[in-house]
């Protein structure tokens, strides 16, 4: 029998290809932008989460690394003042710098005394610790109950310890469904360890409480962070007294931040003082009660508020000293008139300018200043009472119509002590809220308030951003469903958009199968069309979700957002994303190119 | 390159001496199975169509006409018997032979022209030689020579949706002549076309016969064709009715011809 001479038949180019794609596609446009917009939604939801996480992971990188020295400062003022628990002293030694060798191994082998064997195996306790704690952390509060009753942290593991408890523990943890990643051996181990090791961990505490204790009678009532804020020499002197190790290179890091802190504590003990407060609350506008040091910051944050403040400050003093010596002068005038015979007082009541004082003690008196003293309150209320009149409209003439008789003067001189007794305390009130000017420089206040605002805003930014970090690129289990869902429907979208374009154009296929086609060119016909939509629906994806993303962040934290854009990660996530696009329309596109591959060329010759 | 050369007529029809035998069917049965009822759509078809030859088939619809183009044309395989295309088993090719058969051996014509839409006449002559690998350049040559045949070379960057009904058939005729087939299967070319236009299209369909020697089997109801026709094949249920030579037919077209076969 004959055999047909075929020579192989051709498969077009790709180029080729493309080509009747891209036809295909201009003709269908509006089917194929349907599919380009699914895909590019799906696409820009991947990349909007890719390109937040990563600008969320790089701004939360920025605010530690910003923050890291306050955390250090806080940390060895937490040293130097607190002694420390059990728990603090297991999660030290867990830490990456707790090895033979390192400060932190010193410090603890000196406070405790104990070997670097005996420091070893509580540093291995301080990992199974920290491991079994964090497990109970991850626990619902109900389940947490039921496995350790209400013991919180190492009492957890106390718990532990006791007799049979071990037992309990193992079969409740199986009652509640949990799974341990360790079995009972471990735990039996740990709690050996635990109760082995007891008196290690108080030796160490109690060292710790105790260089804690000498420090603070050293200091002699300065705290600690005046210690790290001031010279260096008596600083690393006191340090090295007691057992604390103190890097250079860490003390370098904190010794501004304590300065910083410190000249804070001065600038915000401005607002400690009564008039200074009512002061800045006027300038913020704040109700007086509501006024919060950050009010002050803010105000404080600017050069030439700062000196405003300090102006203010200055003013405010100088007011209250000119107060205070208003009251002494008065004091000594009030003292004159006791002195004074009555008869004297009742001419000088009378308006006799021939009555002028002789002594010294009654200097300075004449009939007006006289008729002022009604502006004590105790003695303008007894003047009101025996003139018969209202304390509101007493005045002057009342009290020298009764000083101008000698009887009513004596009764006058009668209310000086009364009168001198509330001038005292005038002056004891006034030289109580005597304003201080806080002995900063503006430059110094402006720069000290606001990193003082900065901090406090990255600690926010900090105390919000674990929720956003973590896990494969900072997705947590939610969004990765999310994304993984997003891409279902796309794919379902994508193949469904597909196969009603095979079905609309069964008769095409089936033609270009007359013709001479392959069914593999059917196949990369479909695949390829489908591709070059999911690319075009990925470049769109990919530009919004990068926008959205960027704007969230943006959003969230600002400039900081801006100024940490992960560029190569960013082009990255792009790329992935757009692969992403393309595969999955390609993917989706698969079905539906095997259904028209597969159809059979005689459709061709059906007829509606 | 060398194809063009082997469709080229190689013998010319000359008086007596019988042509060589193109298409070859041996008992043709075909069963189609739907569920439970099996329908018989070709129950033993046993033909010889000669190379050059200008075939027309005729029967009412359901009769099987359309089963036999399929087999004849390689597009649906027989549930017995053997179709053999110039001497090659049908059956016997695989799936790129076969494509490699519909595109070079043979060329449709569909009732419904069938071009694809977003391309121009020129493009859509030039896929099946895109298909054999043709380079672009030379297939619009080609392809210009072929709309010319067809008399739209003037029309070549039409879209079908600007073409008339005959001008896309006679496209439809320019792409099914595109790499030079030995056969033509037109499947009621004329179907969806007026009387006049309908002429057109089998005056070039037998130029094309003529002129080139391309074996045409063509599907139809309209008589005129069968005086253009070397033979008629009536098929009815089936199996062949009636074949008959153009000559015998006409006497019968004059008296009872049109009734008889409705």
């Amino acid at each position: 029998m004959k055999k047909i001479e075929v020579r192989d038949q051709v498969r077009l180019p790709l180029r080729r290809c493309v080509q009747l794609c891209v036809r295909g596609i201009r003709y269908r446009l509006f089917r194929s932008s349907v599919t380009v917009v699914i895909v590019s939604l799906a696409v820009s939801f991947l990349m909007m989460m890719l390109s937040t996480s990563t600008v969320d992971r790089e701004v939360a990188r920025d605010v530690r690394a910003r923050t890291s020295p306050l955390r250090l400062l806080e940390a060895w003022v937490d040293k130097l003042s607190t002694p420390m628990t059990g728990e603090a002293l297991a999660d030290r030694l867990a830490g990456g710098d707790a090895r033979p060798g390192t400060a932190t191994w010193r410090e603890l082998r000196t406070w405790g005394g104990v070997s670097d064997e005996e420091l070893m195996r509580l540093k291995r306790l301080a990992e199974r610790q920290v491991e079994f704690l964090s497990f109970l952390a991850e626990l619902n509060p109900a389940e947490r109950s039921t496995l350790v009753g209400s013991a919180e942290g190492a009492d957890a593991l106390e718990l532990l310890t006791r007799a049979n408890q071990l037992e309990a523990f193992v079969a409740k943890v199986m009652n509640v469904g949990t799974v341990f990643g360790r079995g009972r051996a471990w735990l039996a181990e740990t709690a050996r360890m635990f109760a082995e090791t007891r008196p290690l961990r108080r030796a160490i505490c109690a060292g710790h409480a105790r260089a804690v204790e000498a420090l603070a009678g050293d200091l002699k009532g300065r705290t600690a962070l005046e210690l790290l804020g001031g010279p260096s020499e008596e600083l690393f002197a006191l340090l090295g007294r007691h057992g604390f190790e103190l890097s250079r290179a860490d003390y370098e890091r904190l010794k501004g931040e304590a300065r910083l802190a410190l000249d804070e504590r001065t600038l915000a003990a401005v607002l400690d003082n009564k008039i200074m407060r009512g002061v800045v609350a006027a300038r913020v506008h704040v109700d007086f009660g509501d006024l919060a040091v950050g009010h002050l910051f803010e105000l404080a944050s600017g050069e030439k508020r700062a000196r405003w403040l300090l102006e203010q400050a200055a003013e405010k003093r100088k007011d209250s000293q000119a107060e205070i010596a208003r009251c002494r002068l008065d004091l000594a005038r009030l003292d004159g008139l006791a002195a004074m015979p009555p008869e004297r007082i009742a001419s000088l009541a009378r308006g006799g300018s021939a009555t002028a004082p002789a002594g010294p003690s009654g200097a300075g008196w004449t009939p007006a200043a006289l008729g002022e003293l009604v502006r004590y309150r105790r003695i303008g209320r007894q003047v009101a009472s025996r003139a018969d009149v209202t304390a509101a409209r007493v005045g002057p003439e009342h009290l020298l119509a009764i000083a101008a008789d000698p009887e009513g003067a004596r009764w006058l001189q009668k209310l000086i002590p009364a009168a001198r007794e509330g001038i005292q305390g005038r002056i004891l009130e006034v030289r109580d809220a005597l304003p201080e000017v806080p002995p900063l420089s503006a430059e110094r206040i402006a720069e000290v308030a606001s990193h003082k605002l900065r901090m406090s805003r990255l600690s926010e930014l900090e105390a919000a951003l674990p929720e956003t970090t973590g896990g494969w690129m900072g997705f947590t289990g939610r969004t990765g469903w999310l994304i993984v869902i997003s891409f279902l429907v796309c794919v379902v979208g994508v193949a469904n958009a597909m196969l009603m374009s095979v079905t609309e154009r069964f008769r095409e296929i089936a033609t270009m199968k007359c013709l001479g086609a392959m069914d593999s060119f059917i196949m990369i016909n479909f695949v390829l069309e489908s591709s070059l939509l999911g690319l075009a629906g990925g470049i769109v994806g990919v530009v919004w979700g990068v926008l959205l993303g960027v704007l969230r962040s943006l959003w969230g934290f600002g400039g900081l957002a801006l100024t940490n854009l992960p560029g190569a990660l960013l082009a990255g996530s792009a790329g992935i994303c757009l692969a992403a696009g393309v595969v999955l329309a390609a993917m989706a596109a698969v079905y539906p190119a095997w259904v028209a591959a597969r159809l059979a060329p005689m459709e061709a010759m059906r007829i509606e | 390159m060398s194809s063009v050369q082997i469709t080229q007529p190689t013998q010319q029809q000359t008086g007596e001496q019988p042509r060589p035998v193109i298409i070859r069917t041996i008992n043709l049965k075909k069963a189609y199975v739907m569920g439970e009822v099996i329908t018989q759509a070709l129950r033993g078809i046993t033909v010889e169509i000669r190379r050059g030859e200008f075939l027309s088939v005729m029967g009412p619809s359901g009769s099987g006409k359309s089963t036999f183009f399929n087999m004849v044309g390689g597009l649906d395989s027989p549930t017995e018997g053997r179709v053999f295309i110039d001497e090659v088993d049908v059956a016997q090719l695989n799936a790129i032979e076969l494509a490699f058969l519909r595109c070079r051996k043979i060329g449709y014509i569909f009732q419904t022209y069938n071009l694809v839409q977003y391309m121009t006449a020129l493009e859509n002559v030039t896929v099946p030689m895109a298909f054999a690998g043709v380079e672009s350049d030379e297939a619009r040559d080609r392809g210009m020579g072929l709309l010319d045949l067809v008399g739209l070379a003037e029309r070549w960057f039409h879209k079908p949706i600007e073409m008339s009904g005959g001008q896309q058939q006679r496209v439809a005729i320019a792409r099914s002549m595109a790499n030079n087939p030995q056969i033509l299967l037109c499947d009621e070319p004329t179907g969806n076309l007026d009387l006049k236009t309908g002429a057109e299209i089998h005056a070039l369909l037998k130029r094309l016969n003529v002129e080139r020697g391309v074996t045409i089997i063509c599907a139809t109801h309209d008589h005129r064709l069968i005086a253009m026709s070397d033979r008629i094949m009536w098929i009815r249920d089936g199996t062949i009715e009636r074949l008959a030579e153009r000559s015998e037919v006409n006497v019968q077209t004059g008296a009872i011809g049109g009734e008889e076969n409705e």
